[in-house]
Order: C-alpha cells, then sequence, then structure tokens
C-alpha cells in the first residue's frame, strides 16, 4: 500500500526522515542543501540559513551537500554552523566566509580532580580570583609581548610553543586536536596590521559570547564514554571559550576583501560578497590558508596560556588538585581531511563554521584513550543552562565529513535581549539559583542572557537522533566569567 | 546622528547624515557607541588621520569601519568624534576616503567596554540616499 503521508515541508526543505531535511539543487546550486533539525529548530530558522545554504550549495568544488548543524543561524556567507568540504582536484575553493573572522574560536575542557562540592564556601573566592587572574572584556591585556620573531614561533607553534615557554603542560596536548599544532602555518602571510592587532592579546578571553565556565557534571547518558573521558556525575570542570583575538579577526576582514578581489579572475561569480573564494590550488587561495592555519594556531596557544593561569588560580586555593585536558575543539576551521565519498577516500578541505570536527572511534588522529569512544565535542551552553560533553560517531563520517553542532546558537538580537533583560537583575537572579556570574560588563552579560539562547537541550539530543555525535554527558554552570 | 537594526546573532549600525561622508561618520559614531554606551564623555585627546580606497561606496563604508576597528584594537582608542571626506577619483574608478577620528585611550577601570568588534561585514551593507537624507548601514560581528 503506498503511503498517503505527505512528506513534511517547511520553508522549502522537505523532511527526507526524521530531523534532517533537503532542499533539492536547483538553479546555481551544484549539490543539494541539507539540514539536520527537529521540526521546532526548522520552523524558528532564519530565512537568510536557507538562502545561505543555497549560496554555498553554488561554490565551486563543492562536494555531497551544503550542510547546515543543528544550532544554524544566520552569519556571514556561510551560516553559522554551515559544514561544505571541497576537492581541490575539481576546483574546490577555500572561502574566508567559510571560515569567518574568530578564526579558530572554540572550546577548552580540564577535569579538576574534585567534585563540585568540594568547592564549598570557596566558590565565590575562587570565582573571583579566576576573574582577576585572567584578563577578559574589551581592552584588557594580557602579561605576555612578542616580538616579531618570537610571534613567529608562536603562530607556527600553537599550544605546543605555549607549553615549550612554560605556559601549560605537554600531556595536555595530545588532548587538543591537530596534537596542538596545525601544519601548515606561513606566519609571513600575516599582516604588519594584524600583529600589531595581537599585540599584548595572547592570554586574554575576549568579550562578547567569549567564557571561562566552572561547571558540574549533571547527568551522565553514556558510563563507558564518560569512563573514557575521566568523567562522572558531580565532577567540576573549568571551560574556556575563546578564540584567536585581534589577529584571527584582522586576518578575516583582510582576506574576506582580497579572496573577492581575486575570485572573478578565477571565474567565480560569487551571490554574495561574503563568499570570498579562491580556488584552494591558487596563489590566493595558499596564501589564505598560510594566514589562517597560523591563526588557528594563535588560538591554540591562547587557549593554553589562558588554561595555565587557570591552573594557577587551582594552585591557590586547591594546591592537591590537578588540572587534565579532557579536549579542545575548534569552532571555526577550514581543515584537510580524509574523507569516504562514493566508496573512495578523498582529501578534502572541511570548511565547519560554527561547528565542530567530530572523528568517529578509531580514527587515527584520536589520542589513544578516546580511540574506543570518539572525539570530545564540547557543545557550549549558555552562563545559565547547560552544556553538553558528546561523541563523535561513525556514522557522522556519512552523515556531514565528521562534524556536529559548537552550542546552543543565538535565537534572539543582541538588542532585543537588552530590551527584555537588564544585566545586573540577571546576574543577581542567576546568583539566587546558585550560579556565580563575574562579568566585565553588566550590559554585555544582558546580551549574552541565557533566553537569547535556542534550547541546548534540543540542539544536543537532535545531533545525537542523526548521529552526528552521541551524548555523553550534560554539565550545568556554578560560575561563569564573562568577558 | 546613528541607530540600531536587529541582526540574529550580531549588531545592525546605521548612520545618517546630509552627505554620504556624514552618513560614514554617524556609522562610525554607532559602531563605538556599541563598545561604549557613555561616547559622549570620552575626551577627544588622540587623532588618527588615515585614507581608504574602494570601488564603491558600499566597499568604502567596510573598509572604513574596519579600518576604525582595527585601530582601536591595534593602538586601544575609544574614537568618539568622526570626520568624513569622501572623493571619488572617475580616471582611477574608485572613491578615496579621508577619515579623521579622536579620542582617548581605553581604559578597561572608566569605560564599560560592552561588546567588542570584530568586523564589519557586507551583511545588510547599504549606502543610499533615503528621504531625503544619506544612510550607511552594515552589520558588525562582535
Amino acid at each position: 500500500m503506498e503511503s498517503s503521508v505527505a512528506a513534511a515541508r517547511v520553508g522549502g526543505f522537505t523532511e527526507v526522515e526524521p530531523n534532517v531535511w533537503d532542499l533539492p539543487a536547483s538553479g546555481a546550486m551544484r549539490v543539494p542543501g541539507r539540514i539536520y533539525a527537529s521540526r521546532a529548530l526548522v520552523e524558528a530558522l532564519d530565512e537568510k540559513v536557507r538562502e545561505q545554504v543555497t549560496h554555498v550549495a553554488s561554490l565551486p568544488g563543492i562536494v555531497e551537500a551544503s550542510f547546515a548543524m543543528p544550532d544554524a543561524h544566520w552569519g556571514y556567507g556561510f551560516p553559522i554552523g554551515g559544514v561544505a568540504a571541497f576537492d581541490p582536484e575539481r576546483g574546490g575553493v577555500i572561502s574566508a566566509g567559510g571560515v569567518g573572522f574568530d578564526i579558530s574560536c572554540g572550546v577548552r575542557t580540564y577535569r579538576t580532580g574534585l567534585k563540585a562540592a568540594d568547592l564549598g564556601e570557596k566558590l565565590e573566592t575562587v570565582a573571583h580570583d579566576l576573574y582577576r587572574t585572567v584578563p577578559a572584556g574589551i581592552g584588557s591585556q594580557g602579561a605576555i609581548r612578542l616580538d616579531d620573531a618570537e610571534l613567529d614561533q608562536m603562530l607556527l607553534g600553537g599550544a605546543r610553543w605555549a607549553v615549550e615557554r612554560g605556559w601549560g603542560e605537554a600531556a595536555d596536548l595530545p588532548r587538543v586536536e591537530e596534537r596542538g599544532c596545525v601544519a601548515g602555518a606561513n606566519p609571513r602571510a600575516v599582516s604588519r596590521r594584524a600583529r600589531d592587532r595581537q599585540h599584548g592579546e595572547v592570554g586574554t578571553l575576549g568579550s562578547g559570547n567569549h567564557y571561562l565556565e566552572l561547571q558540574a557534571v549533571d547527568k551522565v547518558f553514556d558510563e563507558a564514554a564518560a569512563a573514557a573521558y575521566g568523567v562522572e556525575g558531580g565532577d567540576l570542570l573549568v571551560t574556556i571559550h575563546c578564540g584567536s583575538r585581534g589577529l584571527g579577526h584582522q586576518i578575516g576582514t583582510e582576506f574576506m576583501q582580497s579572496l573577492a578581489n581575486a575570485g572573478p579572475r578565477y571565474g567565480i561569480l560569487l551571490p554574495d560578497r561574503e563568499l570570498a573564494c579562491a580556488p584552494i590550488r591558487s596563489p590566493e587561495g595558499e596564501e589564505y590558508l598560510g594566514a589562517m592555519r597560523a591563526a588557528i594556531n594563535g588560538a591554540l596557544a591562547n587557549r593554553e596560556v589562558i588554561g595555565s593561569l587557570v591552573r594557577r588560580v587551582f594552585d591557590r586555593h586547591f594546591p592537591a588538585a590537578r588540572l587534565t585536558l579532557l579536549y579542545d575543539v575548534s569552532h571555526n576551521t577550514c581543515k584537510a581531511e580524509e574523507h569516504v565519498v562514493g566508496g573512495f577516500p578523498r582529501k578534502l578541505f572541511v570548511h565547519r563554521k560554527g561547528a565542530t570536527r567530530a572523528f568517529g572511534p578509531g580514527h587515527p588522529e584520536l589520542p589513544d584513550e578516546y580511540k574506543a569512544v570518539g572525539q570530545p565535542v564540547l557543545i557550549g551552553g549558555t552562563m545559565g543552562t547547560y552544556s553538553f560533553i558528546l561523541a563523535g560517531t561513525r556514522e557522522s563520517e556519512s552523515r556531514a565529513f565528521s562534524s556536529s553542532c559548537h552550542g546552543a546558537g543565538r535565537k534572539m538580537s543582541r538588542t532585543q535581549a537588552k530590551k527584555l533583560w537588564q544585566g545586573k537583575a540577571l546576574i543577581r537572579e542567576l546568583g539566587a539559583g546558585g550560579i556565580v556570574i563575574k562579568a566585565h560588563s553588566a550590559a554585555g552579560a544582558a546580551e549574552e542572557a541565557p533566553g537569547a539562547y535556542k534550547d541546548v537541550e534540543e540542539v544536543a539530543a537532535v545531533a545525537e537522533a542523526v548521529g552526528l555525535s552521541k551524548r555523553v554527558a550534560r554539565v550545568r554552570p556554578v560560575a561563569c566569567v564573562k568577558g | 546622528m546613528h541607530e540600531y537594526f536587529e541582526h540574529g546573532a550580531d549588531v545592525g549600525v546605521r548612520g545618517f547624515g546630509r552627505s554620504p561622508s556624514e552618513a560614514f561618520a554617524g556609522a562610525a559614531g554607532g559602531l563605538f557607541h556599541l563598545i561604549d554606551a557613555d561616547l559622549e564623555l570620552v575626551r577627544p585627546e588622540i587623532e588618527e588621520t588615515f585614507t581608504v580606497e574602494a570601488s564603491d561606496l558600499e566597499a568604502l563604508l567596510i573598509a572604513y569601519l574596519n579600518e576604525l576597528i582595527s585601530l582601536f584594537d591595534g593602538r586601544r582608542v575609544l574614537f568618539s568624534r568622526f570626520r568624513v571626506r569622501i572623493d571619488e577619483d572617475r580616471d582611477r574608478g574608485i572613491f578615496r576616503l579621508r577619515g579623521e577620528a579622536a579620542g582617548e585611550r581605553f581604559d578597561p577601570a572608566r569605560h564599560e567596554g560592552v561588546v567588542e568588534p570584530k568586523g564589519a561585514t557586507y551583511t545588510a551593507t547599504r549606502v543610499a540616499r533615503s528621504d531625503g537624507r544619506w544612510l550607511a548601514q552594515c552589520v558588525v560581528d562582535v
């Protein structure tokens, strides 16, 4: 008997299986568009996301589909939560808009060996010490000043450079993507202006949605994976969310312009200026790749330095505690990876903008202790709601080139959030609920109100339902330092 | 003069004026007002002068705002006064902007620092005459 149930359609997308919505290739699209989302998330989706998924699908050399993760929202060129892979052998491009301004913005989480309950009356003191010790907010300066030669070493060495200089621990490195340092960085492609913007910003958290959080493991979904990740109920974790700071922003700004100028020389006509791209195999494409990889290393070094500052704080209050890195994931990147397409392995350049790499079990990039369960995927929530630890799956390879979502994803504009919440009242309210907030700007905190974001629990549940990654643990904020 | 418009994650900044130059300066005021709500109190102690070029007015607006973001981040000057002069070089088919900006050293103890602009983007970028005045707008990634 033929099914009489018509496929659900929302905003041009057709639900082809539960939580999987396709947009058939039409017009200039070379491949279909696909978003992984629940019906509620698709219905709430900004119209611009569909447009941007369509535009990305029209870029030369794109493979399989233009994907959007469950937390997708309107970005620049690519949607935030956009994933697309390009084949250099088939005219594939590299896009500055597909990486974004805050190159390699990401999350790292430390285990502390403590229980959240151990904080007891020290909670306020420790939160205050973190607020004082880790430079954050606009105009903040770190203690580290680098001359040009040393800056080059940082851009080449990433977290490895930080460890070599005494800011971090060697044991952290295998648990950072690329083992702490991405190959192929080209400091010569980093402009004077980008270098100037970096001056004084190593080891600074930044502002906006960047944060440093003390978290408690609230619920474990997968005991075996949690054991492999070394976490159990009640554990105290520390999470850092920040990126490549002014240096990365400047590289993003400059190359969006230069790639937009270069594109037409290669016959690339853009539906949107912010898709700015050039062939991977072109001098302009290679120049951007070199600069972007330098910024990735800048971000990895930055998070490693901040981690060492956090360790100092813990040494003061809990001398016996030892912070070990669970994992460090980046969000805004383009990485050269091997993926199986049509049964054959191909070297592709995977853009993940506001999306996380999520290698499944057995992947050679993973440290031994995580090989059986897959890569940790760290999903940041808000200062008042849960965050999640997920694990990459084998299925994710065929779903979206081993990618998953990166956070809750905004659902409300900053101006709207400021109309609805008042910073100081919000901080008091969260405090009454047991979450200590230390904010460098009360108005900035209002813009980051938990209600301005999507339901992170739904985002994580959809990621699991469609096989992008599976839930390992849910964590709740105990204290949050906002930039 | 400036106002803001809605964007899902970031902020739309719109400047107004009798000319494109005034509208650009208005947008710059909107950009720095995002950083510090009390911009009127910022003293014009440090001056910067710069030139940017672009092939059209929209690209010129983005180049101008990105130059200011870059100067703020690199030199830590919170700008509060803006003057803009735009000339069209018809022979070369470009627009040239000479910008003057004045402000004071950013001091986290005195300036709140609400959000940090990362870059001016082409999203919703428009430079046009509307209702008898010029407007210059774009979305800023913060």
